[in-house]
């Protein structure tokens, strides 16, 4: 059984009202939300409320859950909405109406040992991904971190399959530009 | 798998291809085979496999964030905001004098709307804990109260229509259920307060514990924001919020600094008959057994009572209790029956 089927097992035990189920889930999902939460703001007490409110809105509201296209892709698309919500209200005077304007910022692990070629590419791709607009960041991040599809893209950002598409590619014609002038080798 | 299709792709294509995409995060031996094959038969197409399979191998070695040392903590504030409330038995007692144990049973099993009933037509509702005793109170909103012993809850008869408004003495655990939905505009019937003498304590929704005894009113809040106001006769009302983790001290008409409790969870481990204490001083932790179990201690010397215990101390029961502090501080612990004399 695939751990997508395993999740959803588990997603049914739970929205029964099962406690040992409800634990599995928060255990499963921490690191991955947390990770995912990083990347819109390094205030590690903000997400942490939002997964705590996130997880606590679960179980108050089991019995009216559906069944999601996947748990992880739910539990995405929730944090995902309970991180704007949540800095839209902290700053209910200041005119943030637009969800767009959340800065999303990947960060890159220095210390991996890569040889100096790959070294230097990786900084190059940081360096184009940050300049990205946030969104652009975002698609890449669930597309090749994450590895979703395009419809649970499309679902984690509340927007259309076509628009996806659309939002991926011109994402992907700015990346181009990081192999402007290198050359590298086969590497299948 | 047709590969023709191939034939035009540039780099740009093959990153937005699901299979291409998939074959490099979670290669297979059938999925890397056949891009091998692919590569072979179009060799102008290897520059820009190989540059896609690098962006993305790339991208993918960035920094994970996973805040893994601070799941259990994160969790235990869950538990204690939705999670099973680990009391006795619930009892819906509606006089302070004990049921009898058949009563008790049947009281629990009579239905909701037998009790609502009776609630609607009672004066004041009047709740309350003997020595030892731990006791949830569900009121009619859904708010769970858990009392510790030697308490009361007392509430006013047709609660809940104007506001939610409780009078508290002792100790109790408060899960106020959240009728607001819509936080710029507050009903009176949203609003739920706390009373411990003349200070007032007033929540939407949260989870928070409250000591009211000896003219001492401890506030700790688990999660949800609270406001605490005194109410005083000649001047204007102060007023301060309680974030989670906050906990504040009140005497003498004087709300204490916030202080941050870094395991606001350990406020409710009494509900398990737990003691946790932490730098304990032998007079502080006595003192519990006496607010909330009805023991009385007697003291040889009062300087005994300066005693401390370094460090954090865990324990289930009263006699565990007194067994550690005995032992860590080298002092003889007496008991007899209620009585408890320190040497």
């Amino acid at each position: 059984m695939s751990s997508a089927e395993d999740a959803l097992l588990l997603w049914d035990l739970f929205k029964q009202g099962d406690w040992n189920a409800y634990t599995k889930l928060y255990n499963q999902y921490f690191k991955l939300l947390n990770n995912y939460g990083y990347k819109f703001t390094k205030d590690i007490n903000f997400i942490e409320d939002a997964v705590q409110d996130l997880f606590v809105k679960l179980w108050t509201t089991r019995s009216n859950l559906g069944n999601p296209l996947s748990v992880k892709n739910y539990l995405y698309k929730s944090l995902r909405s309970t991180l704007f919500r949540k800095l839209q209200s902290n700053s209910r005077f200041t005119e943030i109406q637009d969800d767009n304007s959340l800065p999303f910022e990947a960060s890159f692990d220095q210390a991996v040992i890569a040889t100096e070629q790959e070294q230097e590419l990786r900084v190059k791709i940081k360096v184009v991904i940050d300049k990205l607009p946030a969104r652009q960041q975002e698609i890449i991040y669930l597309r090749f971190y994450e590895s979703f599809d395009y419809e649970e893209i499309s679902d984690i950002m509340n927007i259309t399959i076509a628009s996806t598409y659309k939002l991926l590619y011109k994402a992907l014609h700015s990346v181009e530009s990081v192999f402007k002038d290198s050359n590298i080798s086969n590497s299948f | 798998m047709d590969s023709s299709r191939y034939a035009s792709f540039t780099t740009k294509d093959f990153l937005a291809d699901d299979d291409f995409v998939s074959a490099v995060i979670s290669p297979t031996d059938a999925s890397t085979r056949f891009w091998k094959q692919v590569a072979e038969h179009y060799p102008d197409k290897q520059e820009a496999i190989a540059q896609a399979t690098t962006l993305i191998r790339g991208y993918r070695a960035q920094d994970t964030f996973t805040n893994a040392s601070r799941q259990a903590e994160l969790w235990k504030r869950i538990e204690a905001e939705v999670g099973p409330v680990e009391a006795q038995p619930k009892v819906l007692q509606l006089r302070p004098r004990p049921l009898p144990a058949l009563l008790r049973i049947a009281a629990a099993v009579v239905p909701l709307g037998l009790g609502s009933l009776f609630f609607w037509y009672n004066q004041d509702q009047h709740f309350e804990t003997a020595f030892g005793e731990i006791k949830t109170v569900e009121m009619p909103d859904g708010t769970q109260v858990l009392l510790n012993g030697n308490s009361s809850l007392t509430y006013e008869r047709g609660w809940g229509k104007n506001s939610r408004e409780v009078w508290l003495k002792g100790e109790g655990f408060f899960r106020v259920a959240h009728l607001n939905k819509d936080s710029t505009h507050i009903k009176p019937g949203e609003r739920f307060v706390v009373h411990c003498n003349d200070l007032a304590i007033e929540v939407l929704g949260t989870t928070f514990n409250v000591n009211n005894r000896h003219a001492k009113v401890d506030v700790g809040l688990v999660t949800g924001k609270i406001k605490l106001t005194v109410a005083a006769a000649n001047k204007p009302a102060s007023s301060v919020v309680l974030a989670p983790g906050d906990y504040v001290e009140y005497a003498a008409k004087t709300i204490s600094p916030k202080k941050k409790l870094a395991h606001p969870e350990t406020l409710v481990t009494w509900c398990k008959r737990q003691f946790i204490f932490k730098d304990g001083k032998l007079g502080d932790m006595l003192k519990v057994l006496e607010d909330t179990y009805g023991y009385q201690i007697k003291y040889s010397k009062t300087a005994v009572q300066e005693l401390k215990i370094e460090g954090e101390i865990n324990v289930t029961g009263v006699e565990a209790l007194l067994e550690t502090i005995s032992a860590s501080l080298h002092v003889s612990i007496y008991q007899n029956g209620k009585q408890i004399i320190v040497n």
